[in-house]
């Protein structure tokens, strides 16, 4: 590599939240830094760039994705759902309530990309088992250590999403 | 960190990919999912000046059996082969080890192609690879042809893969009825890469194993094929003794190194213990019948 070196340009088309854009991106351009920059959705959070800690997850064309292992080149012509696509002040997602009443976070950092993995996980599998949620968000580090209420947030935003009662609380 | 400057072409088919790869001799790479290129350009410790990207070229997402064989394409991800019917069917081993990578987030995007074009010899696909011995497709400006994961695999992240040359298809054979597997790892935290790991299956007749295919992930530069350990168990009843006899076979054969995770006589000693307990839950398994 050498100084001289350019990045290819490329026009992409993304659908974010189902708003159209087209940008012009320089080919090593991560997608979750044109998400945050070019779109000023910064709400989808960059935390070790290297695929581990799923801070940046976001939905690309229907599968949760670390973002900051996509290249914004790659997911052109992409329907994409960030944190801002879930709920917004006043309107919460069912899983943003359920973080909520079961304090399921400390600083926050990482709630966005728990958020939309989970958001994901139910649309998949909208009944999950408590082993299930663990396993679906392995590849989300909460370093403030919260996992044990995030998991049950999950389950009571299950329980409420699917219609059906907890087995404590049935008739 | 983010990536260095390259320049980035999506062909539409492989001759042109090829040919890309021709006129950028060396110096350009393929991404598949990018799952594992990704990260090693964001750290900088991949600099191609040109990538040649796959995702536009068709034919190479699905999954089909053919004459006693799956053949996978490149592309397909491992979330598809884990949660595949078909490959869940005639070959359980590979669908299990694919719900053994990373996360689902990782595993969304990564493909089988690209996880054994990468040849970590602690990751999942090139160790079931050589373990049931399948073929590669690689495809390059002579032509196609098929290697054995022996005359493929080298050394650590090391291949015979050239630089004109792109991996397009795996050809995994399909397993015989009756038979038992087992994917055992042993990692910090769940599907982190593993310490050590082994994989297995392995086919019953009247208690008497009668067919064995292992590979050891994580302890030593390449996938490894444990053969003489194979050829120990075939034909014999897997009691005690011989587990314990095949646990250090294993634990002589494979040549792992010390890192933060773990010692080499750490590793050593766990490769066999790993071994073992595959062997066990795939005899199990087989013993039950389940298919």
């Amino acid at each position: 590599m050498s100084a001289m070196n350019k990045s290819s340009r490329h026009m992409i088309r993304l659908q974010v939240n189902g708003q159209e854009s087209e940008i012009e991106v320089e080919a090593r351009r991560l997608l979750v830094d044109v998400i945050r920059e070019d779109l000023g959705l910064t709400g989808t959070h960059i935390g070790c760039e290297h695929g581990v800690c799923g801070n940046c997850t976001v939905i690309l064309n229907g599968e949760a994705v670390n973002s900051c292992l996509v290249l914004a080149v790659q997911a052109d012509g992409a329907e994409i759902t960030t944190i801002e696509g879930l709920g917004q002040q006043g309107g919460l997602h069912p899983l943003q309530k359920a973080f909520k009443k079961q304090h399921a976070l400390q600083c926050g950092f990482c709630t966005p990309g728990m958020l939309v993995n989970a958001y994901d996980l139910l649309k998949k599998s909208p009944n999950p088992g408590r082993e299930d949620i663990k396993g679906a968000i392995a590849g989300n580090m909460c370093r403030c250590g919260c996992y044990d209420n995030i998991v049950e947030a999950i389950e009571g935003a299950a329980t409420e999403l699917s219609g059906k009662k907890k087995p404590s609380e049935a008739p | 960190m983010k990536p260095a400057p390259f320049n980035y072409f999506a062909p539409e088919s492989l001759k042109e990919a090829i040919t890309l790869l021709e006129r950028n001799h060396g110096t350009s790479k393929i991404i598949a999912g990018g799952q594992s290129l990704l990260p090693l350009m964001n750290m900088r410790l991949a600099t191609p000046e040109t990538l040649i990207d796959l995702r536009n070229i068709d034919g190479m997402k699905q999954i089909r059996e053919v004459n006693g064989f799956l053949e996978i394409g490149a592309m397909v991800t491992h979330q598809r082969i884990m949660t595949s019917t078909l490959v869940q069917e005639k070959c359980p081993l590979l669908a299990e080890a694919a719900g053994h990578i990373a996360h689902r987030q990782v595993r969304n995007r990564g493909t089988i192609g690209g996880s054994v074009a990468h040849a970590d010899p602690a990751a999942e696909f090139p160790t079931v690879v050589t373990a049931l011995d399948a073929d590669i497709k690689i495809e390059g400006p002579g032509g196609e042809h098929w290697l054995k994961p022996a005359e493929f695999f080298l050394g650590f992240m090391m291949t015979t893969l050239q630089p004109t040359d792109i991996l397009t298809a795996l050809r995994v054979p399909v397993s015989p009825p009756r038979c038992g597997w087992s994917v055992q790892e042993l990692a910090r935290k769940e599907n982190f890469f593993a310490i050590a790991g082994a994989v297995c299956l392995l086919q019953l007749s009247q208690n008497r194993v009668v067919d064995v295919h292992l590979g050891i992930m994580g302890c030593s530069p390449a996938p490894l094929k444990p053969l003489q350990a194979e050829e120990t168990i075939r034909g014999q009843e897997l009691t005690d003794d011989l587990l314990a006899k095949v646990a250090d076979l294993i634990s002589e054969q494979v040549e792992p190194e010390s890192d933060l995770h773990g010692t080499k006589a750490y590793r050593r000693a766990m490769a066999g213990v790993v071994t073992k307990r595959a062997l066990k839950e795939a005899h199990h398994r087989a013993s039950e019948g389940r298919q």
